[in-house]
This record gives C-alpha cells, sequence and structure tokens, in this order.
C-alpha cells in the first residue's frame, strides 16, 4: 500500500524546493569554511530527508539520487572524504540535475521511464567519489553540463488569475466612484450609507487580493549565494556575500521586475567593482571582497541596496565615454558635477558594447534597469568612491498594481502624481518663486528646491508664473532628492488602478494610465523620467 | 476516549502523512515537533500515548530524544520511524527502550499495524 501521491504532490514539491535552495545556501558556505562539521550535517540530514521523503512518494529516481549525495556527505561527515573545490562543483552540478528532476514532477506529476542522461552521468560521478576512485575529475570536465542556477517559480496561483482579480477590484472602485457621482445627483442619505458600506468592503477585498499577491524577497535573495559563488570562481575573485532584509514582502510582480536589476548590479559588482586579491593587498584591502544586499522597507517603498567595497566608478572613465560617444559637449562636461557624472551610465546609449568594456562594464544596460524601473514607480540611484566601492540602491513600490495617487489638473486633464514620491503639497505666491541660473526654484523648509511646471515638461510649454496669483505646486522626494513640481489645480487623492497602456509605452513620462468614476481617464506621472526630460531640455538650452 | 498521538519529524510532509493516516483510523495527533528539543519541550504538556520519532533531526537526534525520554518518563512508549539503512541506528533505539520502528517509505498500513501493536486501536471498546 502507498500513499496517495496526488493528494501530497504540491507539499512534497514545495518542501523540496525549500530545501534544495538551503541545500545551495550552505554548500556556499561550506565552501567558505570546508571544515564546518555542524554544516557537513546539516547537508547530510536535508538530502536523507528528501531521499525520505522521495521515496514516500513513490519517487525512486529523486530517492536514489539524493541517496547518492548522501553517501559522499556521509564521507565527508566521517572524515573520509575532503570538501575540495571539485567536490564541490560535483555537489553543486547534482543539485542541478535534481533541480531539473522537479521541474519536471511539476509538469508531469510522475517521473520519466528512464533516468535522463545528466542525471546518470551525475550518479556515476558521485558513485566514483563515494567509492574514492580517481578519475571522476576528468568525467565531470567532460559532462559540460548547462551551468546556469535553476530559478523557482514560488507562486504557487498562475499571477494571471490574481491579476484580473484586482482587475476587477479596480473596475469595482471604478462603479463605485461612479455610483457617489450619480448620488450627488439624487441627494439620498441611505444611498449614500450603503456606498460607503460597499467602498468598505470592497477595500477590505482589495487588501486581501494585494495580499495574496505578495512573496517574500527572499525568492530572489535565495539565489544570490550561489550566482555570486558562481560569477566569482568564473572571475577568479575572493567575495564574501552577506544579505538582510529577504522576509520583506511584496507584489509578486514587482519582485519579477527587481530580480533581473538585482542581479545584474550584483554580478557587475563582481565582476567590475571587486578588484583580482593581488591588487587589494596592494591596496591593503582583506582579500576577499565584501559585497552587501540589503532591503528595508522607507515610506511604502521597498529599498534595496547593493554594496561593494571595491576600486570604485571611474569617474574619467565616463567621462571620456560620454564625450566618445557625443552624449555631450567638452564644455557641458566639464561643468557637471560628480553626481551628473555618475548619473549618465543611466542615459540610453551609455551601454553600448564598445563603451561597457572601456568603463569596465559598470553600464552595461544601466540604462535598462532605470527604465526597467521608474516603470513600475520605482527608480535606481548609484553612489561610488575611488578605492572605496559603490552602492546601488533600488526602490520599488511594494504593489503596481493599485497606486495611491495624488490627482491634480493640468491644462484641463487629469495627471497622478504617486503618493510614494510626494513630499508635500503647498501653495505660493509667484513673488516667491527665484529665478536662478535660468532655473525656477523656491525655499521648501531650509532648501532651495528646483521648480519644474507639469505643462512645460510634457507640452515643451513656458509658464509665466508672474500672471498667476498663487501656484500650486508638488514637492516631491525622488531617492533622497527634492523635486518641486507646479500644476494647475489640486484635486485629491485616489486608489488607482493601474492599466497596462501600450500606446503610451514610448512617452516615457507617464509611467501608465487609470479610470476615474466620471469615466475620465488619468495618467500617471514617472517623475524620474519628468526630471530627466526635464533637464535634457535645460542641456540642449544651456549649451 | 481516543488515543492521543505526537508526530515528531522535521519533514513536515512526513508529519502531515503521518497525521493524515492516524487520524483516519481514527487516533488523535495532539502535537508535533520538527526537531528533538521542541519535541523533549512539548512531551510533558501532552503527555501523549504514543510518540512517532524521526532519528535523524536538527539541533537534537531522535536517539538523544529517546535517552532522555525515557530517563525522565520511562513510561513513554515511542516509535521509531527510520529510513533504509540505518539498522544500526534502529538497534541502538530498541535496546534504549524504543517499542518498536518503522521504515520509510511510508506505507500506511504498516504505520497502522504498528502504532496498534504498542497501544492498541484508536478507541478502547468498553
Amino acid at each position: 500500500m502507498q500513499i496517495d501521491k496526488e493528494k501530497y504532490m504540491e507539499l512534497f514539491l514545495s518542501e523540496v524546493d525549500e530545501q534544495l535552495t538551503q541545500l545551495n545556501n550552505l554548500l556556499v558556505a561550506l565552501e567558505n569554511d570546508s571544515k564546518n562539521s555542524k554544516t557537513i550535517s546539516e547537508i547530510f540530514r536535508i538530502t536523507h530527508t528528501i531521499k525520505g521523503n522521495a521515496a514516500s512518494m513513490g519517487f525512486n529516481m529523486v530517492s536514489d539520487f539524493a541517496h547518492r549525495i548522501e553517501d559522499v556527505f556521509d564521507l565527508l561527515r566521517s572524515g573520509k572524504l575532503k570538501f575540495t573545490p571539485s567536490v564541490a562543483n560535483a555537489v553543486f552540478l547534482a543539485l542541478d540535475e535534481l533541480q531539473k528532476m522537479l521541474q519536471q514532477l511539476k509538469k508531469n506529476k510522475s517521473e520519466p521511464s528512464s533516468r535522463p542522461s545528466g542525471m546518470l552521468d551525475m550518479e556515476a560521478v558521485l558513485q566514483k567519489i563515494a567509492s574514492g576512485e580517481e578519475d571522476w575529475e576528468l568525467m565531470l570536465r567532460k559532462m559540460r553540463i548547462d551551468r546556469e542556477a535553476p530559478i523557482s517559480d514560488m507562486a504557487r496561483v498562475p499571477m494571471r488569475k490574481l491579476d484580473n482579480a484586482i482587475n476587477l477590484v479596480g473596475e469595482m472602485l471604478i462603479n463605485i466612484s461612479k455610483l457617489e457621482l450619480l448620488n450627488l445627483e439624487i441627494g439620498s442619505s441611505r444611498l449614500k450609507d450603503t456606498i460607503s458600506h460597499l467602498r468598505r468592503i470592497v477595500s477590505d477585498f482589495q487588501y486581501i487580493i494585494m495580499d495574496i499577491r505578495l512573496v517574500p524577497l527572499a525568492s530572489i535573495f535565495d539565489q544570490l549565494p550561489r550566482m555570486a559563488r558562481d560569477t566569482a570562481q568564473q572571475e577568479g575573485k575572493e567575495i564574501e556575500l552577506s544579505i538582510s532584509g529577504a522576509d520583506i514582502q511584496l507584489d509578486s510582480r514587482v519582485v519579477e521586475k527587481i530580480k533581473t536589476p538585482i542581479i545584474q548590479i550584483l554580478r557587475n559588482a563582481i565582476s567590475h567593482g571587486i578588484e583580482p586579491v593581488a591588487k587589494r593587498k596592494k591596496k591593503k584591502k582583506s582579500e576577499r571582497g565584501l559585497l552587501k544586499v540589503s532591503a528595508v522597507r522607507e515610506k511604502g517603498m521597498v529599498k534595496v541596496s547593493i554594496s561593494d567595497d571595491g576600486a570604485g566608478i571611474d569617474l574619467e572613465k565616463i567621462q571620456k565615454t560620454a564625450l566618445s560617444l557625443g552624449m555631450a559637449t567638452e564644455e557641458r562636461i566639464s561643468k557637471m558635477t560628480d553626481y551628473e557624472i555618475l548619473e549618465l551610465i543611466f542615459e540610453p546609449g551609455f551601454t553600448t558594447a564598445s563603451s561597457a568594456t572601456k568603463i569596465s562594464g559598470r553600464g552595461v544596460g544601466m540604462d535598462a534597469v532605470r527604465t526597467e524601473l521608474t516603470s513600475i514607480g520605482g527608480t535606481v540611484t548609484v553612489e561610488s568612491e575611488k578605492d572605496r566601492g559603490t552602492t546601488f540602491k533600488i526602490f520599488a513600490p511594494i504593489s503596481i498594481a493599485i497606486i495611491k495617487s495624488l490627482l491634480c489638473t493640468v491644462d484641463k486633464n487629469v495627471y497622478a502624481f504617486p503618493i510614494t514620491s510626494v513630499e508635500a503639497i503647498r501653495k505660493y505666491a509667484p513673488s516667491e518663486i527665484h529665478r536662478m541660473n535660468g532655473e525656477n526654484a523656491l525655499k521648501y523648509g531650509d532648501e532651495l528646491v528646483p521648480l519644474l511646471d507639469v505643462a512645460d515638461v510634457l507640452y515643451d510649454s513656458t509658464t509665466d508664473y508672474s500672471r498667476k496669483d498663487e501656484v500650486d505646486v508638488v514637492i516631491t522626494n525622488v531617492a533622497n532628492r527634492l523635486i518641486a513640481f507646479s500644476v494647475d489645480g489640486l484635486l485629491r487623492e485616489d486608489d488607482l488602478v493601474v492599466k497596462p497602456i501600450d500606446v503610451m509605452s514610448d512617452v516615457r513620462t507617464v509611467s501608465g494610465a487609470s479610470l476615474l468614476g466620471s469615466g475620465n481617464v488619468v495618467l500617471i506621472l514617472d517623475i524620474n523620467e519628468m526630471v530627466r526630460k526635464a533637464s535634457l531640455e535645460r542641456m540642449v538650452t544651456n549649451d | 476516549m481516543k488515543k492521543r498521538i505526537m508526530v515528531v519529524d522535521d519533514a513536515k510532509f512526513i508529519r502531515v502523512i503521518l497525521t493524515d493516516i492516524l487520524e483516519e483510523a481514527g487516533y488523535e495527533v495532539v502535537g508535533e515537533a520538527e526537531n528533538g528539543v521542541v519535541a523533549l519541550e512539548k512531551y510533558p504538556k501532552l503527555k501523549p500515548d504514543l510518540m512517532l520519532l524521526d532519528i535523524i533531526m536538527p539541533e537534537m537526534e531522535g536517539n538523544v530524544v529517546l535517552g532522555k525520554l525515557m530517563k525522565d518518563y520511562p513510561d513513554a512508549k515511542v516509535l521509531i520511524i527510520s529510513a533504509v539503512g540505518q539498522r544500526f541506528l534502529v538497534e541502538k533505539a530498541l535496546k534504549s527502550g524504543a517499542a518498536g520502528y518503522i521504515v520509510k517509505p511510508i506505507d500506511p498500513a504498516n504505520v497502522l499495524a504498528q502504532v496498534e501493536k504498542i497501544i492498541g486501536p484508536a478507541i478502547d471498546e468498553e
């Protein structure tokens, strides 16, 4: 008699997923501390558990394969085998094979009729290691197994279904707003009560769905130790990676969006930031390059910092590259602050292959990274100091399906500022607006903040503030930089359900659209892109 | 009164399966533990009629748990869950006072037969 496989399939698979992640991370730890008997026992125990669970499910290939890995660790545990880099490579590859088999199980709900060749080869290698034969290293080299780290899919519910649910919630909210507008004509207090009751229910429902969509950052972070280890090995670098904040939860669509940027930045940090050991010794740094990935929640956003203690980004090289690419004139570049020079790496066109190698690859895809992040209302910033290291900070909203927004009117249209980027709203008299170097600015607290007009940026017009009685201003804060925007009028705060807009995809200043109860379309402003467009125009006029 | 059982295994997968098997047969699973330390903490509070105990676990292994348990509660009844290839560990457990053992992969019929052998059917006939 066997247990009911179907009933326990999900549980089995999700537990093995976790166990494989643990194994990968423990192996990385063991590479740094190869004699740690506690880590070895822990790996032994987990492979043992996989073996037992798989056997109970009747998955004999998985069970036997786990048994082979267990044998290797049994020898390591008793000190009969040494954990050399080659043994580590073999075990990592074995885990990849196991992962592949699990992907198959997920798809087909059963094991294939015969062992896949990769698994057979790997079993032979493991057996040779366990029996003390010598020729397995050659075999391992010949195997040429695809070394890409496996991607584990954390969502157990198809996202499409949750997208549909959240879209319907959006429709409900729009229709509630419609009802409210209608009741303004009718004026029934009983209807008003019912509508506000309905609004509460729908917003509870919205909260529940948003909550289901949350996944912990661990789904990205857990893959980093293995990825970093592989990259460092390829580059011949020594590194130590610390990670924190893996338990912070985000909408799975956001996690999906920030995954590639995080991996790309970390890879760059290892390949180009961290110096080779000899160079680090010369600079009197620790032999191992220190990398830190940490996440914290900050004002409805999540901030992921990726820092290294490497060489830092060479500003002169950026200037030279920008000049050779014709991105700005020599005069303009010579006037740039360090901050502005660093910002050049996010400019489109700074990513051509030749320039990438010239500036040690730091610019690879940085333009694409920022575009990806601003499209969801986030951004990425960089700080770098020569020989001290570089820190990238990724800011992303917790959710992208519904954005709390501040609505305002500009040229009779309704535009929205994402609330996460709004610092304050104020009214200013035209006399309070200063002209500085051909730019407008105003005082906010003790700080002089640059002022842009939304209409000017969007429609390339020029506002004459002196003709107004007072000016409505939204002070925004993006990545700790304050920028003020003047608008024609302020409306209210609202939860906007973001609709994808393909037509507008090349209009970068707008990140999305939504509908209001009145049926009007609202465009959601991309503050970063607004600032960028404005400063680009300024650069042109100044030159 | 239903017979009360506690399930100790580091794999949630195994705990869920065992619980289902036992409860379907009418036993009451009064508690679970994912390692030896938690198991020892919970035992005196739960006072189960039987403990199903895995051997290889984090924090404290099953054989250590068994030793401590038999010392403090000589009447405790423990059924060892082991994987294939652990004959040596099983023999050690039996010598330390385990009432029986089952071997993974889990076979529901065998689990119930072993449990019944130690504490009898799920509900005592009056």
